[in-house]
């Protein structure tokens, strides 16, 4: 992720973080790109926040199944480069999703 | 449409360590114009279709290289959509002998993979995906995602997965050009690692290099195939803002299109070469290009209830997949079973990314 990318990323957090939706599709991976390989395996998931789709890694150990109900949360979504800062951005996790 | 396909080349896909990208290049155009038994001068312009040369290569501009081959120096231009790259520049090159701009033109797809790590060849991939709505994913985590909800809606099996993958390595032992001779068992494909569950490491088409190619012409021809009609659709660049994830809407779109163009319809089609970049996107594919009915595919395709010869090559699973060579090497290989008399009528489907772009071409034999 370019860093140019990565600070625009940041004007949708406040959108998202600590809603709760629904997951409509999922994916394990166990593969992943450069940018993510040291944090396989992983969760890819697709959910549904008031009707809205969102494409979002999952939280670290976490499975999740058609149905879910998940809530997003702020997480490391890359390794760290020693030329960067620590690359946090939205995942979704189902602890505190029901609560 | 009165276009021949006047000349073919498909080198062979693999790992090639000892060829360039600028060597397969070559190797295509100087292969093609042989095939054709054309004098250079004949070729008009050139259409190269490639995806990623400059991330994979750190070369761009690849209409020059290809020109610069010829000692005239025709037209060239390189054409990206993706791993529909190929199947686009048939399209553009079509529509450039349809206007009449030209009367023959080439159409060399190439792509050069092996020169990087997997991952890195992943996160080049993954570009084609949505960069702003997608990030954390890779093609097979996306077609994973189509697998999951394909199996939850229409109770497709892993079964059914492996015996997709298991007919196209059959098919590929009689396709000397092919990646793969190797025959694989149910077993085998359940048993190779994970990449994206449900899709396993044998689910999943290689990274290749390879170089395809083929002359299009409006000019009389003693070859008898002849591109009949082709259409392209289009969808969200992102699964996530599509109404349905069990089909690829580009494909019907683009298949609706093309048989109208080709005045021909699906019960006539015998053979389909269908892009299978993982195992659920040949089941995908039977379906929304209307050879069965949602949900009917993955039970049916490998049998002989099937309406059409699927992948007789091996598809991007077993023959390979260098991006930009695949959608031209479809064209050239059913070029040559219609030659050969196997086939009269036949069908290349193409697809970038998740689904975004789709390129469907028909071909027949005339006389």
């Amino acid at each position: 992720m370019l860093i140019t990318e990565y600070w625009r990323s940041h004007q949708n957090w406040s959108k998202y973080l600590g809603k709760r939706g629904q997951v409509v599709a999922s994916s394990h991976m166990e593969v992943a790109a450069s940018d993510q390989v040291s944090l396989t395996p992983y969760s890819y998931v697709l959910v549904d926040i008031d009707g809205e789709r969102l494409s979002l890694m999952g939280g670290v150990g976490e499975d999740f199944a058609i149905g879910d109900q998940v809530m997003v949360v702020l997480r490391k979504i890359k390794k760290e480069a020693p030329s960067e800062v620590l690359t946090y951005g939205l995942k979704v996790t189902k602890k505190g999703a029901n609560g | 449409m009165h276009i021949k396909v006047a000349g073919t080349y498909i080198g062979k896909f693999g790992e090639l360590w000892e060829q360039s990208l600028s060597d397969l290049l070559k190797e295509g155009l100087r292969e093609v114009v042989k095939d054709a038994q054309l004098p250079e001068e004949a070729i008009e312009a050139i259409f190269v279709a490639n995806k990623a040369a400059g991330s994979f290569n750190e070369q761009r501009h690849l209409g020059a290289l290809a020109s610069e081959q010829f000692a005239y120096q025709p037209p060239a231009m390189r054409i990206e959509g993706a791993c529909a790259s190929g199947g686009l520049a048939v399209a553009a090159a079509a529509q450039a002998l349809m206007s009449g701009l030209y009367q023959t033109v080439l159409v060399v797809g190439v792509e050069k993979m092996t020169d990087v790590s997997s991952a890195v060849a992943s996160a080049i991939l993954a570009t084609a995906a949505s960069r702003e709505k997608e990030y954390g994913s890779t093609f097979p985590a996306l077609y994973s995602v189509l697998a999951n909800y394909h199996m939850h809606h229409f109770g497709t099996t892993r079964r059914q997965l492996s015996e997709v993958v298991v007919q196209n390595h059959a098919h590929a032992l009689n396709n000397p050009q092919a990646q793969f001779h190797k025959a694989l068992t149910v077993e085998q494909v359940e048993a190779s690692p994970l990449v994206a569950d449900p899709l396993r490491l044998l689910d999943c088409s290689p990274i290749s290099d390879g170089v395809a190619a083929v002359i299009l012409t409006t000019r009389e021809c003693s070859r008898q195939t002849t591109l009949l009609g082709f259409g392209q659709g289009q969808d969200t660049l992102a699964l996530m803002d599509r109404a349905d994830l069990g089909s690829l809407q580009a494909t019907t779109r683009a298949a609706k299109q093309a048989l109208a163009r080709a005045g021909v319809t699906r019960q006539q089609i015998q053979a389909a070469e269908v892009h299978d970049c993982f195992s659920i996107a040949e089941i995908l594919a039977a379906e929304d290009l209307g050879f069965f009915a949602k949900g009917e595919a993955a039970g049916n395709l490998t049998t002989d209830r099937s309406p059409v010869i699927f992948n007789p090559s091996g598809g991007l699973k077993a023959c390979g997949h260098p991006v930009g060579a695949t959608g031209v090497k479809q064209i050239a290989f059913l070029s040559r079973e219609i030659e050969s008399g196997r086939f009269d009528l036949a069908l290349a489907h193409n697809v970038g990314g998740s689904g975004a772009t789709a390129v469907v071409s028909i071909l027949g034999k005339t006389t």
